[in-house]
């Protein structure tokens, strides 16, 4: 135990950030047009959810899912390669689309803008954020456009849109247990992130701190209610 | 005028072996046909060894892959050896392989791996998952990784040496870690290497674990302790100032 507690985070890190970034232009590279249809695809998840018609929020509860499967097929295929622990992510992420199509079948169907105003309000800011900024976020690094992370391709926003599509139709403790494994990358990724000495990891905490922020207030309601 | 890594690293040299053998401070760079002798087997291997951890860990992206390659042919032209790699390093040693592919001679590459398991069933797939990634038949050197289930790794590394199927046998630690543990194996086992930290700013080798690896060269000769950076024989350690 001694000795393990000798390690540092960077003892762990087994890859340096130019193949980190590289990884995304490969899987858009790859996949593409499909990064393309997938940003699409996000913006139009959120004209749907604006409607908040039962039908538009369940196509978005299901198109979240697809997105987990694109992000646990991006880590099985070009992370789990150079971070084998990557696979055990991978589960995760196809065990979040497995929820989110529980949450779509059987799911609230109530109107969302009845919920408490700082759940939805963060909700709409990280859903917001992970389908339409986060994609540009890396030119603002200095890298190019080719390395976009986007939704349903990528982990991170992938990860923040749960977050947010969580706040929005989950509130109390149900949803809370729902974003345990979004919730758990996005500490990963910063860490990650951060070891690597990437700043884009201090963007991962600011949300991850809205979303906190988003489900201060709500976060005592019995499960029974939510 | 910035300083590169090579003007520091000779200067850390030149420091460190003022001060371990009292002589005057004399920055030395190793010369392309530099080799040392392993004492057990007298193999000679070139001062100047290839790591690959992080460095190597590409994946499948196949840019990256070409520089690596390119890497591994720049250092076997310049007389480079040893190219080190363990299981734990990612896609390092499938990297190694591709690199070694391009080679018109592989064979002069020495080659170590580790095992790294705590599960010793697993060790013998493992070393041979290695080999096929690596596109060797057989390793000039694997050692025990950071110790993890040494024992029973040790075992199955000497049987393979006795079978002819292996070069030589070591252990490695690493972050100035168990150092009484590999000393106790340096005293109890035959093995041929060890891999230890030393380095600038962690010395404390110096205290026990390279003056036993010299007394070990000098009488046996059997074991060389070897520094980060390529397998240095024990004697040749002191006089290095290793």
């Amino acid at each position: 135990m001694e000795t393990w507690l000798s390690y540092a985070p960077s003892d762990f890190l087994m890859f340096g950030p130019e193949v980190y970034w590289r990884l995304f232009e490969l899987q858009n590279r790859a996949l593409w047009p499909l990064p393309v249809i997938a940003g699409l695809a996000g913006l139009a998840c959120l004209m749907l959810l604006a409607t908040q018609r039962p039908v538009a929020i369940r196509s978005v509860l299901m198109l979240a899912a697809l997105a987990c499967l694109g992000a646990a097929h991006f880590l099985a295929t070009r992370y789990a390669p150079i971070n084998w622990p990557m696979v055990y992510a991978a589960w995760g992420f196809g065990l979040q689309a497995v929820a989110l199509t529980l949450l779509a079948v059987i799911g609230s169907r109530k109107r969302f803008d009845k919920n408490d105003a700082a759940a939805t309000a963060t909700g709409w800011a990280l859903l917001g954020y992970a389908t339409i900024l986060h994609p540009f976020v890396g030119l603002a690094f200095g890298r190019p456009l080719a390395q976009a992370e986007i939704v349903g391709i990528t982990p991170d926003p992938t990860a923040l849109a749960c977050l947010g599509l969580l706040n929005l139709m989950l509130p109390g403790c149900w949803g809370i247990a729902c974003a345990t494994l979004p919730f758990l990358w996005c500490v990963f990724s910063a860490a990650t992130l951060l070891t690597l000495s990437e700043p884009q990891g201090w963007i991962l905490i600011a949300a991850l701190l809205l979303w906190f922020l988003g489900r201060s207030t709500s976060v005592f309601i019995p499960c029974g209610r939510a | 005028m910035p300083l590169s890594r090579r003007d520091i690293l000779c200067g850390v040299s030149a420091v460190t072996a003022g001060l371990t053998l009292g002589c005057p401070a004399e920055a030395k760079t190793a010369s392309r046909d530099e080799v040392r002798q392993i004492p057990s087997t007298q193999t000679p291997v070139p001062v100047i060894g290839l790591g690959s951890w992080i460095t190597f860990n590409v994946g499948n992206d196949p840019g990256l892959l070409e520089q690596c390659a390119d890497v591994i042919a720049a250092f076997a032209d310049e007389g480079g050896g040893m190219i080190d790699c363990s299981p734990m390093y990612g896609s390092s040693p499938d990297t190694i392989g591709y690199g070694l592919e391009r080679l018109q001679d592989p064979s002069a590459i020495f080659s170590a791996e580790k095992v790294w398991t705590s599960a010793p069933g697993e060790g013998p797939d493992q070393i041979a998952r290695s080999a096929e990634k690596w596109g060797v038949q057989q390793f000039d050197l694997l050692q025990v990784h950071n110790l993890r289930a040494w024992e029973p790794h040790l075992d199955h590394l000497f049987a393979m040496k006795d079978a002819g199927r292996l070069g030589h046998v070591g252990v490695t630690t690493s972050h100035g870690r168990r150092h009484e543990t590999l000393e106790r194996i340096m005293r109890d086992h035959p093995i041929d290497v060890v891999q230890l930290t030393y380095n600038a700013l962690d010395r404390e080798a110096e205290a026990r674990l390279l003056p036993l690896a010299r007394d070990r060269g000098d009488r046996e000769p059997s074991l060389p302790a070897r520094g980060a950076s390529g397998p240095v024989p024990g004697r040749a350690a002191a006089r290095l100032g290793l």
